[in-house]
């Protein structure tokens, strides 16, 4: 009776066990499609690609060298590392210090403050559009090197991140008064304490940050097709948009020219998997 | 995480947009001009001894020696291939003008990017010289800022402008596009046409020795390609054959005149109500419901048409090469060939649109150097090697004499050309009113629910009331 017991469970185990697998799998296999697709897709021959089938019948390589030339990402790559690379240096000091002081240093009318910050968030995107390149506009006119075509249009706009704030606020916000009344009792100010205690605290978020940020640099279109009139200083998504015209697409290139695109975002996802995840885990953060 | 980490982490943040400053080229913004009236007739020719030789002046009131060292700003939407041919047009100028005018082409992106950012570039003045785009967007440029230079003055004027033979060598209906009022917005940069793509091999196999002429002749040829494949070996194919629809406003505006109506009344406003479309909707949905027509699962039905999944799609002169591709890599040798909506009575209609290229209000001197660039790129010559990159229609009869070769090459195009070109259509535009974009959306949003499956055929003068209704909003939005 007992044996028959422990049958049942583990029966009842290894099939939920297995039922868990196929759901999982599933969803793998759901979530992995699309880039089998750009992957099949950025092989084939244009007719293959827009006749939908699933695989080359002979793998063209060398849509990636046509993609590259074609689209000038010698040139574009290079724009979107450096657009990438100041934002994100810019994005994480600013974002630092603002969180820092929200979540450690009282002053006056500080959670109002913050209060009005968040509110910033539930402004849509594209309402800013106009008003934020007014005013890069006029910024360049006023100020001592020009902002239009130029790195500043691209990048300062971005420095300055709510969500970064609000995350690395709720991270170093945790961090118990013990440790901070510690450090002070040795002598530390709030910059000592920062850089020795809660910064390497907060590795995580900051990856978070550092991931996030890099992928809205790397990929932003709209914002860069406005501020620039060559390709002087466009990023890579510009590149990719010139598969496209209004009687068709070459659809092969474009995957082509997508794989390329992120290449880079997957190689710094990958890097900083375990970070990622552990700090959207812990922020209760969802995509 | 250390000091020294944070340190070198800020330090990137400030000293590497410094060292980026200094490695690219910084070239000055260039001050935005100050908008300017069309220059106005004020200089009457200067009496001289011998008047009968006299050369021509120009009342515009700019020298030719004003006009050397002038750069103006060409804002245009191509890319790759035509960019290239463009950049190639554009460096030929430079390299060879009378005046020494410098045009700088840059690329935009798409014409929805180029709409939004000369919206954006009116409210900061920083506006190119030239830019490109499709009469409605410019009216709404227009009226936004009051920035598009009235091109009359240059096309007429005596020294730069164009004689009464050149005129008349732009297709009238090109030309009576940029129109508006008494205004002339700009010239026809390119022009395409909706078309339909028809399988002629196919047909003659069904027993079909001439293209649909009548939207009756048309739904017979249809069914019958929709009728083999249902009744052939092969199960996949069951339900396709016929006809591809889609509820796009120019297919929509096809249709409407294939049954002899209109979209819009003499004054602009838009007709959407009428019996004209009411048929046209009930020909449609009657066809869906028959089984004739089906909707394809790709924006581009390039490979239904080239795999007998469709006897007919609607396209525009442009995707021709993406249709030929197709039927290379799907090895159809089935013959081609493109052909105008059907009409119940008279002339085919056909919808033609396209581009403009329309000068910004600036300077004097560079309006008029904007202008000789534009002259200079209509030409018939220079045309003849943007069509060829592009695979457009010029806009000027007289383009074809350089055109030869390339007719003889591409087929379909031919045929798309002779039917504009020879008079063979009716050739008709889209509204050029600045709502027309949004309205486009309405009748797209609409339409489409004609080809529910839960939709019946009584609900059309119901849905037909709502689409009236919310363009007469849209056009009250503008005006």
């Amino acid at each position: 009776m007992k044996r028959n017991a422990t049958l049942y469970y583990r029966l009842r185990h290894w099939i939920l066990r297995g039922l868990l697998y196929i759901l999982l799998i599933g969803g793998a296999v759901i979530a992995m499609l699309p880039f089998f697709w750009m992957l099949s897709t950025s092989l084939m021959t244009l007719g293959e690609a827009i006749n939908g089938q699933w695989l080359p019948k002979v793998p063209q390589w060398h849509n990636y060298i046509v993609a590259w030339k074609e689209a000038n990402f010698s040139e574009y790559f290079v724009n979107s590392i450096q657009i990438t690379l100041i934002t994100l240096a810019g994005e994480l000091t600013f974002s630092i210090l603002a969180a820092y002081a929200f979540a450690r240093i009282r002053f006056p009318g500080r959670d109002v403050l913050f209060g009005v910050l968040l509110s910033t968030m539930m402004i849509p995107a594209m309402v800013l559009v106009i008003p934020n390149f007014l005013t890069v506009t006029w910024l360049g006119r006023v100020g001592p090197i020009k902002w239009i075509n130029n790195w500043p249009a691209l990048t300062i706009p971005f420095m300055g991140s709510v969500f970064s704030i609000f995350l690395l606020r709720q991270f170093f916000a945790q961090i118990p008064d013990d440790l901070f009344d510690a450090a002070q009792i040795d002598g530390a100010g709030h910059w000592q304490f920062l850089w020795h205690v809660a910064l390497p605290l907060v590795k995580a978020p900051i990856l978070v940050i550092t991931v996030l940020s890099f992928i809205g640099s790397w990929n932003a279109l709209a914002w860069p097709l406005l501020v620039t009139n060559n390709p002087e200083w466009r990023p890579i998504a510009v590149g990719l948009y010139t598969f496209i015209d209004e009687a068709g697409s070459e659809l092969n290139l474009q995957m082509a020219g997508s794989v390329i695109t992120i290449l880079p975002i997957l190689f710094l996802y990958f890097l900083t998997q375990l970070q990622f995840t552990e700090s959207i885990a812990r922020s209760g953060l969802k995509g | 995480m250390s000091r020294k980490w944070f340190v070198v982490l800020a330090l990137v943040a400030l000293v590497l947009p410094l060292a980026l400053t200094g490695c690219k080229s910084t070239t000055p913004t260039p001050e935005a001009p100050k908008a300017t009236e069309a220059p106005a007739a004020t200089k009457a020719p200067a009496a001289t001894e011998a008047p009968t030789e006299a050369a021509p002046e120009s009342p515009l009131g700019v020298k030719p020696e004003d006009l050397q060292g002038v750069t103006i700003t060409f804002w245009h939407v191509w890319s790759r291939g035509t960019g290239e041919q463009l950049q190639k047009l554009v460096d030929e100028f430079n390299a060879t003008n009378e005046w020494g005018i410098t045009v700088v082409a840059e690329n935009q992106g798409g014409y929805d990017d180029m709409f939004n950012k000369m919206n954006a570039a009116i409210q900061s003045g920083e506006l190119p010289d030239i830019t490109v785009g499709y009469q409605n967007q410019a009216a709404a440029w227009d009226q936004a800022g009051d920035i598009i230079a009235d091109l009359n003055p240059y096309i007429n004027d005596p020294v730069y402008g164009l004689s009464e033979e050149e005129v008349a060598d732009f297709l009238p209906i090109f030309w009576e596009q940029d129109v508006m009022g008494d205004k002339r917005m700009g010239i026809p940069a390119q022009r395409s046409g909706q078309f339909m793509f028809y399988n002629v091999g196919w047909a003659k196999e069904l027993g079909f020795d001439k293209p649909p002429v009548t939207p009756e002749e048309f739904q017979t040829q249809v069914c019958a390609a929709a009728e083999a494949n249902n009744n052939d070996d092969n199960p996949d194919n069951d339900g396709t054959g016929g006809y591809i629809y889609n509820a796009g406003a120019s297919v929509i505006a096809g249709w409407v005149w294939a049954f002899g109506g209109d979209i819009v009344d003499a004054e602009g406003k838009y007709t959407l109500n009428t019996p004209e479309m009411q048929k046209a909707l009930e020909y449609l949905y009657d066809l869906k419901q028959a089984g004739c027509a089906w909707q394809g699962v790709n924006r581009y039905p390039n490979p239904e048409f080239a795999t007998r999944q469709a006897l007919v799609t609607t396209s525009s002169i442009a995707g021709i090469p993406y249709q030929a591709k197709a039927m290379q890599d799907e090895g159809s040798t089935d013959e081609w060939t493109l052909i105008p909506f059907p009409a119940t009575g008279g002339k085919p209609v056909m919808d033609i649109y396209g581009p403009s290229f329309f000068v910004v209000k600036s300077t004097p001197e560079k309006q008029l150097a904007s202008w000789l660039f534009l002259k200079w790129f209509t030409a018939p010559e220079n045309q003849a090697k943007w069509v060829m990159a592009s695979g457009y229609f010029p806009t000027r009869s007289s383009t074809v004499d350089y055109l030869q070769d390339y007719l003889t090459q591409n087929p379909q195009y031919a045929a798309g050309f002779n039917a504009v070109f020879g008079g063979e259509v009716e050739l008709k535009f889209e509204p050029r009113d600045a709502s027309w974009n949004a309205v486009r959306g309405a009748i797209f949003d609409t339409i489409s629910k004609v080809f529910a499956e839960d939709f019946t055929k009584d609900q059309i003068p119901a849905l037909l009331e709502d689409l009236q209704k919310q363009a007469d909003e849209l056009y009250a939005e503008y005006h």
